[in-house]
């Protein structure tokens, strides 16, 4: 699916939109311990920014300019959320007890409530949203005909006996055509 | 973390108490990390070894000689004959611990680990070339140390089970280093399942002891006796269990094929964990639960019957054998028969030497393996029949290769032949004739391939085929100092005397103090091992005459090929079932499952009908026009979803459907989940239209109209019966409430634990954390797993068979 | 408010197996996001009738509140669904390219009518 616009207006404004989303979405993350919200929201709406970004920049220019692979990162949230679980039984401390830190009194900010849940939601943020990026790109790279995954990337996911799967797609194409 | 021990002597008085307390919890730490060290060391390993290159096992080195380090300190401050407990609660309420003990056995196979480890890693930084992934390998390695030191000090069962299976991980790991290669993968996976499955004989055995006896403690297991438990046939079933597992893990026959199939792994894996340490556990665990067992009247027959049996049968196979490795893991099967036969010959009070016989076989099988790997290393071949005169260009190596093979066969001035004399004269104390007869025999083939072993590569002259280079000092010096090792305590064996006498195991061991000494007088003894060095030599002779040309293994003992015929023969007829019950077709099973949840719901519905509808009538069945208005959109779009003819209308009213249930979360004061369903409602919307837009759009209008008109009162009957049920299920839950839900409890302390004032989001990153950590890791399990289907196996390398084709279901049943 | 409720989960679930039970992927694929909501649904009208409460979030006015912890378990069922969602579109997906068809009944049968 060839997803991109060439509208002028949408490709300026679409930086700001993500931008905005985002601001919202980490905003969200963050109040998400007293007021709705939390990683998984906060996760999701990452997640469809970039889902956003890649309709109308189109995918290869998204995966492209993504700083770090998805993955990668969304292994790494879940390595967070495991730790910050794990930590506190260094201490002696049961699995996942939490600790707080409170701040009365910080510039510009104000009071501050910082906890260690915030850094478990903040393992579910990140993984929540690198997967549901990742996989969008690798389902519109694929049924847009390009190989689901970069030469760089195959190594990672599939074995040496394997290849990709988007032969086939080629030959039902020539089939059609 | 808090360590207490039950140690053997009271302490005095209440200061005493005190400082002991305090060396022990010093003592519990030290111990934790001897284990820990190779996996905190796996890190630094990784980062370097990209910048190090295969020096980086040097670097590796350094983790097993901190521990053995601090096992020293740990050994000194311990005293002779020790017997410490250490335990950090883990899961006190099962009365699970991470209790280990700490006495001779343990402290003597700590040392071996640590010990030859490092010599390992030396050799593997000079053997393993720059192409190798270092990284890779050495964590692996290190994982194992970790696994193995776990092992040897465990305490309780149920953790020594842990570690256990952990090295036969690592081992799988490191047997399948090159997973490129197809035998590779056939051992690793040969190795894993045999030892997995043994071990979990061995996890029964080890449930049914705890059972019977009330305690997984290895150390009150072993100061208890067999008639103090509840039911002697279960006490009996778990020592065969547990013996399953020592001689699956120590190949013992029937399991014996699964180690020369490891030799695919590199060699400085085969000499440390399949011949020095991992394969050492099962002789482990014959001894340590030898004395629970022993005094069973089936521990005689079944250690002794399966260990030496085994003996021959390995010295049988390895002479028949060409490829210098296997010859190696052969003899390595038939020299764990007879260690582990030895704990069978033990009396009432214990056995001798058995760490001597461990120590022995450590150094002379080590040495073997490293120069083994020399020889594979500089001439590029493994096969007897076609090396020839090495000696000239390794005179070092040849060197350390002559005490090996003297070693292992007995010879004199070695620690082979003072270790061969202590198990004849055991067996002759025990009148133990026939087990006799088979060490006999097996030694004199042993003698027979070991002198093959030097000769026929060392000696002699060049084939001109061969082009040998020299190795270098580095990777020739751990195999030289092993092999010193046993030509030194051969020699002078009374060395050893205060060490083994250290090391002692109350209740293993015979108290009295042993003396070793190179000549015990001219007695039955001396007399076997001269004949049998001759007619071994004869042998060799013999064999050399007619150039070995019998030497392959009968079909009937090729255990291995019959393994991987079953295995196959299990998957292939997995397939044909799975096949003939269609359970690869939904049309076909589908309506059957649904059909039969359906009649267990509506059948457990018509059992408790009373209670079940009892309330119903009192339903408050005053609808809100709001409630309403917001039901009636998401049953009008479903309708829609039906009805709509083109997917395009059909996906628009599923949307719809989707975003009024939004609202529906609204009504219900869930702000949390509004905003999610409304993010994953329009995230599943650009998934279905990336998929949607790949698919044929003839396809997509010839099913809708042809086939789907079949079978509708089925699906609506099928559906419509669902419904109901679940309609029914919910009044039924509204009307029967639990009387004290946990929700508002939650609610409640959401403030004063969880420091936040949203409950949904306390509960989920608080309260019922773990709970969420699982789910996020069952959705990266998910996203891997769709990633994976993008990839397919390539046509055309499979078979035509398509049973035995990689992709179990999505093969087409061929045409007959 | 919970006769509508019930009434709305038996109707998503009468829907989503009726459109399982089709042979399409796309009427399969439809009916299994419905069976998702219809689930979640369905847990969330465990936690009681929700007229006069609050929602879950403390210190904002007074009066009962509803049961957070069905709330909490459809969140991660939303999202767990979400991902087994798009398993199931990837599957399709991959299925389609094997197979060349989008009608289950096809699949895994004799290449009769294929070529």
């Amino acid at each position: 699916m060839k997803a991109t616009t060439d509208s002028f207006l949408v490709r300026a404004l679409i930086g700001l939109v993500f931008l905005l989303v985002n601001i919202v979405s980490v905003y969200l993350l963050l109040r998400g311990h007293n007021l709705p919200g939390g990683g998984f929201i906060g996760g999701l709406m990452t997640g469809m920014s970039f889902i956003l970004l890649g309709l109308v920049r189109g995918w290869e220019e998204l995966q492209r300019e993504l700083p770090v692979p998805p993955l990668r990162l969304a292994s790494f949230g879940l390595l967070l959320a495991m730790i910050t679980g794990t930590a506190p039984m260094l201490f002696g401390r049961q699995f996942l007890t939490q600790y707080q830190l409170h701040l009365d009194y910080v510039p510009l900010i104000g009071e501050v409530h910082i906890g260690t849940p915030l850094l478990f939601d903040v393992g579910v943020f990140l993984l929540v949203s690198c997967i549901t990026v990742k996989l969008v790109i690798v389902l519109a790279r694929s049924t847009s005909g390009l190989p689901a995954f970069t030469p760089g990337e195959v190594p990672y996911y599939a074995s040496e006996l394997e290849g990709p799967i988007e032969e086939t797609a080629n030959e039902e194409d020539r089939h059609a055509n | 973390m808090c360590g207490y021990f039950l140690a053997a002597g009271p302490p005095t008085g209440a200061w005493a108490a005190d400082f002991r307390e305090i060396a022990m919890a010093s003592t519990t730490i030290t111990l934790s990390l001897v284990i820990l060290l190779p996996v905190l060391a796996v890190p630094l390993v990784l980062a370097l070894a990209s910048r190090l290159g295969p020096r980086v096992g040097y670097l590796t080195a350094a983790a097993p000689l901190g521990s053995a380090g601090l096992l020293a300190w740990i050994a000194a401050s311990a005293g002779s004959q020790p017997r410490v407990i250490l335990e950090i609660p883990w899961v006190p309420q099962l009365g699970v611990n991470l209790s280990f003990l700490v006495d001779g056995l343990s402290i003597f196979y700590g040392f071996v680990i640590c010990a030859i480890g490092v010599l390992v890693c030396w050799y593997a930084a000079e053997y393993l070339g720059r192409k190798y992934a270092h990284a890779r390998f050495y964590s692996c390695l290190l994982f194992f140390m970790a696994a193995m030191l776990g092992t040897v000090f465990s305490n309780n069962l149920l953790l020594l089970f842990v570690f256990w299976e952990l090295t036969g991980v690592a081992s799988f790991l490191l047997i399948g280093f090159f997973h490129e290669s197809d035998e590779s993968r056939r051992g690793a996976r040969q190795a894993l399942l045999v030892t997995a499955a043994t071990g979990l004989c061995m996890l029964v055995g080890i449930i049914l002891l705890g059972l019977a006896s009330g305690t997984y403690s290895l150390a009150r297991l072993a100061d208890g006796s067999l008639s103090d438990y509840k039911d002697v046939g279960w006490i009996t079933a778990s020592c065969v269990l547990l013996l399953v597992g020592a001689f699956g893990k120590s190949a013992q026959f029937p399991f014996q094929f699964w180690l020369p199939g490891a030799m695919a792994a590199p060699t400085p894996v085969s000499a440390y964990l399949h011949s020095a340490t991992m394969v050492k556990l099962g002789v482990f665990l014959t001894g340590r639960i030898f004395p629970i067992f022993h005094s069973l009247e089936l521990w005689f027959w079944l250690v002794c019957g399966v260990g030496f049996f085994t003996m021959l049968l390995g010295a049988f196979l390895a002479l028949r054998s060409n490829d210098l490795k296997a010859i190696l893991a052969y003899s390595t099967v038939s020299q764990l028969g007879f260690l582990i036969g030895a704990y069978g010959v033990g009396s009432k009070t214990g056995i001798q030497a058995d760490t001597l016989h461990v120590l022995s076989h450590v150094l002379y099988k080590g040495s073997l393996f490293m120069t083994a790997g020399i020889v594979d290393h500089c001439t590029g071949l493994r096969d007897v029949r076609r090396l020839g005169g090495l000696g000239r260009y390794m005179p070092v190596t040849a060197f350390s290769a002559a005490i090996g093979v003297a070693a292992l066969a007995g010879l004199p001035l070695t620690t082979g032949f003072i270790s061969k004399e202590l198990l004849l004269a055991d067996l002759v104390d025990a009148k133990a004739w026939v087990w006799f007869a088979l060490v006999v025999i097996s030694a004199t083939l042993t003698v027979a391939f070991a002198a093959r072993l030097f000769f026929n590569v060392f000696t002699g002259s060049k084939p001109d085929a061969l082009s040998v280079h020299r190795p270098g000092w580095a990777i020739q010096t751990p195999p030289l100092l092993l092999a010193m090792a046993a030509l030194i305590l051969g020699a002078f064996p009374g060395l050893l005397d205060g060490t083994l006498n250290a090391i002692k195991v109350a209740g293993l061991q015979e108290e009295e103090p042993i003396h070793l000494a190179l000549w015990h007088g001219f007695n039955l003894e001396v007399l076997t091992t001269a004949l049998i060095i001759l007619c071994g030599g004869g042998l060799y002779l013999l064999c050399q005459k007619s150039g070995w040309k019998r030497a392959e293994i009968p079909g009937f003992l090729r255990f291995d090929v019959a393994f991987e015929r079953g295995l196959d023969g299990l998957s292939v007829f997995s397939k044909k079932l799975t096949l003939a019950l269609r359970a690869d077709w939904p049309p076909a099973y589908l309506p059957i499952v649904i059909f039969f949840l359906l009649i267990s719901l509506a059948g457990t519905v018509a059992v408790s009908s009373t209670r079940f509808f009892e309330g119903f009538s009192a339903i408050d069945i005053s609808l809100s026009p709001l409630h309403t208005f917001v039901a009636f959109m998401i049953a009008a779009s479903l309708v829609g979803v039906i009805v709509l003819r083109r997917w395009t209308t059909q996906l628009i009213a599923l949307s719809v459907a989707g975003f009024f249930l939004t609202f529906y979360f609204v009504l219900y004061r869930a702000p949390d989940l509004a905003m999610t369903q409304i993010l994953v409602e329009s995230a599943s919307v650009v998934m279905i239209l990336l998929l949607l837009s790949r698919f044929p759009s003839s396809q997509l209008l010839r099913s809708e109209e042809k086939r789907e008109a079949k079978g509708r009162i089925f699906r609506v009957i099928l559906s419509g019966g669902v419904g109901l049920v679940m309609t029914c299920l919910v009044l039924f839950a509204d009307r029967h409430s639990h009387p004290d839900p946990i929700g508002p409890k939650y609610l409640e302390l959401s403030k004063p634990l969880a420091e936040g004032t949203n409950a949904v989001n306390t509960i989920l990153v608080d309260f019922r954390g773990f709970d969420t950590l699982g789910e996020i890791t069952v959705l990266l399990v998910a996203t891997l797993g769709a990633l994976g289907l993008m990839m397919r196996y390539k046509r055309g390398r499979a078979g035509n068979d398509p049973a035995s084709a990689p992709g179990f279901f999505l093969e087409k049943k061929r045409r007959p | 408010m919970q006769i509508e409720t019930a009434l709305l989960v038996g109707l998503l679930f009468a829907v989503s197996v009726y459109l399982l039970l089709h042979k399409s992927f796309v009427r399969i694929l439809f009916g299994f996001v419905t069976l998702t909501n219809a689930t979640n649904l369905f847990l969330i009208s465990m936690s009681g009738d929700p007229d006069g409460k609050r929602a879950p979030i403390l210190g904002e006015g007074s009066g009962p509140i509803v049961d957070p912890l069905p709330q909490a378990l459809v969140l991660t069922a939303i999202v767990i669904g979400f991902g087994l969602t798009i398993y199931l579109i990837m599957l399709l997906y991959r299925i389609f390219l094997d197979a060349k068809t989008t009608d289950a009944s096809k699949l895994f049968l004799p290449e009769a009518d294929d070529e």
